[in-house]
């Protein structure tokens, strides 16, 4: 008898393990979206009551071309379309129309549209989203769409397309410049410590690719206007950054790109007289990678590389000077790393401007001074 | 079995209050040391760990005078019975407060990170009635628990604070040291606050053998946790900065999300660090269930503890499930350890400390020599 209870009762526990659990995920049955693109709808007018703010595109990868040998001529990825009042709302409805839980915690890439990005509400909605949702991670990448994400997203490259490439992992984007591998902890992070201050990369569609160039700059949450390719290198050169990076110069007869190996930025003093006074030193170290093929003209000496190096400073300087002027005067915004360097550096200056900061950056005099050494000039003179 | 005789080593009983006292207030440690600190949150956790050694002084040396004795037995001593075992109730009350609302916070956090469509009901009847059978079977097996989760919670946490070195931006800390002395020494109170399970000590000394080295326990475990403590602080002001740190209603759960493991091995690193974490709240769960059970079982003169504790569980249970939303139970925390904490931790140890001293009652320290 007592045996007898003894397998029954090990037959019920079985019973309660047999029951699965509530929230099973079964793999199949889930939407993995990997990236997500976020529109503002052409029908949205007034910010309320309107049920129509968002269009968002999502891509799911098709598995059956992730598997070695399997595939053929099937498309890389599935996209989804769906319109709605709140991102949630949006979602739902996704749900209800494709019958499948999406899920989101395998984003990689999240694109905005250049209308959302210039609408305040919709844009200040959107982070607040991602911030709050559990299923985003924070090192989803983001960026800015130069028309809308939907086309982003479709967009057919020559060789496979867009099927992220730029978000497998910020270690294999060759073609990505440091400075714009932005992920979106980092962008909200600049945003609720700076007043809504930051800068997102700019994704652009090309006849059959897809390319980085420049970024949009954001005060206040409100967009405040692009960066093109140029102003965004000539900025990763004032916050260190950009190794790897390079720049040419006409230079007695030819071309010749500066391809940079180490770079540093930093505050070299600071004060604050009625208005603010900062001196800014970039010390770089390079190679020269190319020059011209002709016998006649003298080789490459050390006078050349002096005299090169020289200009490249004044070239430099003239450029991150333009951008300065871009910055303070027209878009009014510290994405230059001046007011972390102030707040570490100079905690004395700090305390004094940083009740009117914004006005302050806004008339402050930056000095630039680059300080550039020509390391290598390749195998030849 | 062997040696159950529900005495435990020194050695145990630092890892117990070492899982104790890490357990739920860390998640939010770094928020409400941004609130009073701004971007020097981090020097409250020095200061509130100085503050905890004092406040562990005194427990060390009342438990000390009554080796072998819990709270409810020497308090008597001390301050007659019917007092004592008023304030025996009173932290019966606290006890059973405190393991409803960890509990209800461990609940939440579950249900948003790991388990959306289970019921909260569910999550914490189970989470519940694992305590209770571990409260069951007596402190010796607790310290024996706690040997196992010790390296299984605090190594991968180190290990993951190690792989979010890469995102801290030390600016976000500058500039240093602008907190006024009002602020330090508040929020260092405040701090020292988070630090309640000390007041464990008052009961589980009477199980560890040798019985007068409370004090050495205290500085030891107080050292590791506000060393881990601390680091946390530091790398959550400093990649979140100030302001972001006080947005996240668990800062050090989204912590967990700005860590990138290599080549995407796991993708959301909080569900794994949930799990780890939820080592600590089962430890501090157990314990206050078990401690409220030997109150009980020492207020009725009962010779067993085991059969005491479900009769909790309908209490913890229904409590635990009445704040209707976060916000409640995070303000019940508040009020719980800002206005009732003060009370255990520090007036009530200084006080028996007091009276026993002047009093003369148990053995003093020359008498064991």
């Amino acid at each position: 008898m007592k045996k007898k209870n003894k397998y029954l009762s090990i037959l019920f526990v079985t019973l309660l393990l047999l029951t699965g659990c509530w929230d099973k995920k079964e793999i199949d049955d889930q939407q993995f979206v990997i990236s997500l693109g976020i529109d503002k709808s052409e029908k949205e007018t007034i910010s309320s009551k309107n049920s129509y703010r968002y269009n968002i595109t999502y891509a799911t990868p098709n598995l059956s071309t992730v598997q070695k040998n399997g595939g053929g001529n099937e498309p890389f990825r599935y996209f989804q379309y769906v319109t709605g009042d709140t991102l949630t709302g949006t979602i739902k409805k996704a749900q209800a129309y494709y019958l499948e839980p999406i899920n989101f915690e395998h984003v990689k890439t999240i694109i905005l549209g250049k209308e959302l990005a210039k609408d305040k509400v919709l844009f200040q909605e959107v982070l607040d989203y991602i911030d709050r949702t559990p299923q985003f991670g924070r090192t989803v990448l983001v960026m800015i769409a130069e028309n809308t994400a939907k086309e982003i997203l479709e967009a057919k490259e020559e060789t496979k397309p867009f099927r992220n490439r730029y978000a497998i992992h910020s270690q294999d984007i060759t073609s990505i410049p440091d400075e714009l591998i932005i992920d979106v902890g980092k962008v909200l992070n600049q945003l609720i410590n700076n007043e809504g201050t930051t800068f997102i990369p700019r994704i652009k569609k090309g006849k059959n690719n897809l390319g980085f160039s420049g970024g949009a700059v954001f005060r206040d949450y409100q967009f405040q206007g692009w960066l093109d390719e140029a102003q965004v290198r000539v900025l990763s050169w004032t916050l260190g950054k950009n190794k790897g990076g390079y720049f040419p110069i006409w230079y007695q007869g030819a071309y010749v790109p500066y391809e940079v190996s180490h770079i540093s930025s930093k505050v070299v003093s600071a004060t604050y007289d009625k208005y603010l006074k900062v001196k800014v030193q970039i010390e770089t170290e390079g190679d020269i990678s190319e020059y011209i093929l002709d016998n006649s003209k003298k080789y490459i000496d050390s006078k050349w590389v002096k005299q090169l190096e020289i200009e490249l400073e004044e070239a430099i300087k003239k450029e991150i000077r333009d951008v300065f002027d871009i910055l303070q005067m027209e878009y009014k915004v510290d994405i230059i790393g001046l007011k972390d360097q102030l707040k570490l550096k100079y905690p004395k200056v700090w305390k004094e401007i940083k009740e009117d900061y914004e006005k302050i950056f806004e008339e402050a005099e930056i000095e630039i001074d680059v300080n550039i050494s020509i390391r290598r000039i390749g195998m030849v003179y | 079995m062997y040696s159950m005789n529900d005495k435990v080593s020194t050695r145990q009983v630092k890892l117990i209050l070492i899982l104790d006292m890490f357990s739920v207030s860390v998640l939010i440690l770094p928020r409400v040391t941004v609130e009073v600190a701004r971007q020097d949150g981090w020097i409250l956790v020095i200061g509130g760990t100085l503050l905890a050694f004092l406040y562990s002084w005194f427990i060390a040396q009342l438990v000390k005078k009554f080796p072998e004795e819990t709270f409810v037995d020497f308090s008597g001593h001390i301050v007659t019975r019917p007092i004592g075992m008023l304030l025996s109730l009173f932290i019966l009350l606290f006890f059973i407060l405190s393991a409803a609302i960890k509990i209800r916070i461990f609940g939440e956090l579950t249900k948003q990170i790991l388990l959306p469509d289970t019921p909260i009901e569910f999550i914490i009847i189970s989470l519940l009635l694992i305590c209770t059978y571990l409260s069951r079977k007596g402190y010796e097996c607790r310290a024996r628990v706690a040997e196992i989760l010790f390296p299984i919670t605090l190594i991968p946490l180190i290990l993951i604070l190690l792989f979010a070195i890469p995102k801290v931006e030390i600016p976000n800390l500058a500039p240093f040291f602008q907190l006024s002395w009002k602020e330090f020494f508040s929020g260092s109170y405040y701090v020292s606050l988070t630090y309640i399970t000390l007041i464990l000590l008052l009961f589980s000394n009477a199980f560890v053998q040798p019985p007068n080295k409370s004090g050495g326990i205290c500085r030891t475990s107080l050292l590791v946790v506000g060393l881990l403590k601390l680091s946390t602080v530091v790398m959550t002001i400093a990649i979140f900065g100030a302001k972001g740190t006080q947005r996240q209603i668990w800062p050090v759960m989204t912590l967990m999300q700005v860590i990138h493991l290599p080549a995407s091995f796991i993708e959301r690193q909080e569900a794994l660090m949930m799990i780890f974490w939820l080592n600590t709240v089962f430890s501090i769960v157990s314990g206050y269930l078990y401690f409220s059970s030997v109150i009980v079982t020492k207020m009725i003169k009962s010779n067993e503890q085991f059969y005491l504790v479900l009769p909790l569980l309908p209490f913890i249970y229904i409590l635990s499930l009445y704040p209707s939303d976060i916000i409640e139970v995070y303000n019940w925390q508040q009020w719980l350890r800002r206005k009732i904490g003060p009370i255990f931790l520090i007036v009530i140890p200084f006080l028996l400390w007091l009276i026993a001293k002047i009093r003369k009652v148990g053995a003093t320290s020359e008498e064991k020599k």
